[in-house]
């Protein structure tokens, strides 16, 4: 190995004139204006925050009322469509325990409420969409369904299940469309 | 002027600091931002970024203060977080790609110097070590700094940049070799006359 005595003299020199040079600058800025940037940035901070909750929430928002919508969807479709809507149609009212005029009342305003909102939303995201395209044909072919049952005059029992679920799938929609147009107010 | 590695502050005032007193959160600011900036601008170079990274380096140093366990002299500790934002800088792509906007200046011009000393414009006049300093590439001149005059190892500064010891070392030999070219003129003995 190669050791040059004049190298290391050389190098030497060079970091005595470096360690030699002023090691403190004065600051770009004093206490309070470093303040006011640091109180500044902590409440953008904040602000980018509660955003990113308002999103996840939203999201999370949707994500349930899809999946509330999923669930209700698949044990309506069985017993209506299978022909066995007696056997059906008491566990269906066993498992929401509200009054029927609260629930028939409730549909009302919410297919009022559904009437005051746009047919398309500002911004149409995918995954929701599909839900409310979903559940506006549910909507529909209980109508025709249950126009039908009235014109040939169905089982009383069947048609009072069939308008429960009506009301239960215009209830979900509600949910779905105040999810959108909550995910619409956000950036 | 201590160095900021050599600063310490008093037990008292890191603990009322860290319950939010804004009066000692201000002593400590006093204490410790000029040798802060010092480090980030003989780091970094430039004014304006240099003045950005400090402002990220105390934000950061007050947002952690709390959990600041006094392991090491809080002078170090402020040390390692701007010295750790200086290299982020340094390394990112943004920085590189700047670099090669630039043109060949910064990054390569002085190692083609180097090959043709002769071809140097005469540095008699600019013995200063300032501008020696400032002659080098911003990542030559990192590494010299923390190595003569922040005592990091070759190992340590290879970490910081992400590379390897030998990255290190050749970097400071052909900063030396550049810093010498600067100083030789004044560090040789005038030459004997014949008579």
């Amino acid at each position: 190995m190669h050791f040059d005595l004049e190298d290391s003299r050389s190098a030497m020199e060079i970091a005595q004139r470096l360690k030699a040079l002023p090691t403190q600058s004065a600051p770009p800025m004093n206490w309070r204006e470093f303040r006011r940037r640091q109180l500044l940035r902590r409440s953008r901070a904040r602000s980018e925050q509660r955003r990113q909750f308002a999103l996840v929430a939203a999201v999370a928002l949707v994500m349930v009322g899809t999946f509330s919508l999923w669930r209700y969807l698949l044990p309506i479709a069985d017993p209506l469509a299978g022909g066995a809507p007696a056997a059906a149609a008491p566990v269906m009212l066993r498992s929401v325990p509200i009054a029927w005029d609260d629930a028939a009342m409730r549909s009302v305003a919410a297919e009022r409420w559904l009437a005051a909102q746009p047919a398309e939303p500002v911004i149409v995201r995918v995954g929701t969409r599909a839900a409310v395209t979903n559940l506006e044909d549910r909507i529909a072919w209980a109508d025709d369904t249950l126009s039908s049952m009235r014109a040939e005059g169905g089982e009383a029992e069947r048609a009072r299940a069939l308008q429960y679920e009506r009301d239960r799938l215009v209830s979900s929609l509600a949910q779905v469309r105040y999810a959108e147009t909550l995910a619409a107010d956000l950036p | 002027m201590a160095k900021l590695v050599q600063i310490g502050i008093a037990a008292d005032l890191l603990a009322q600091a860290r319950r939010g007193d804004e009066h000692a959160e201000s002593q400590i600011y006093a204490a410790v931002a000029p040798a802060t900036f010092g480090l980030i601008r003989r780091l970094v170079g430039e004014s304006a970024q240099a003045e950005d990274i400090f402002q990220d380096t105390m934000m950061t140093f007050y947002e952690r203060l709390s959990s600041y366990r006094a392991e090491a002299p809080i002078g170090a500790w402020l040390r390692q977080i701007a010295i750790s934002k200086c290299m982020m800088y340094l390394r990112s792509p943004w920085h590189r790609a700047r670099l090669q906007i630039d043109g060949p200046a910064q990054e390569t011009l002085w190692s083609t110097e180097l090959e043709h000393p002769s071809q140097a414009p005469p540095r008699a006049e600019l013995l200063d070590v300032e501008d020696a300093l400032a002659s080098l590439s911003p990542t030559a001149r990192a590494v010299v700094w923390l190595f003569e005059v922040e005592g990091y190892s070759h190992n340590e500064i290879g970490r910081a940049f992400g590379r390897t010891a030998s990255f290190s070392k050749s970097q400071l030999a052909r900063a030396h070799h550049r810093l010498r070219a600067w100083f030789e003129p004044a560090l040789e003995p005038p030459a004997c006359t014949s008579i």
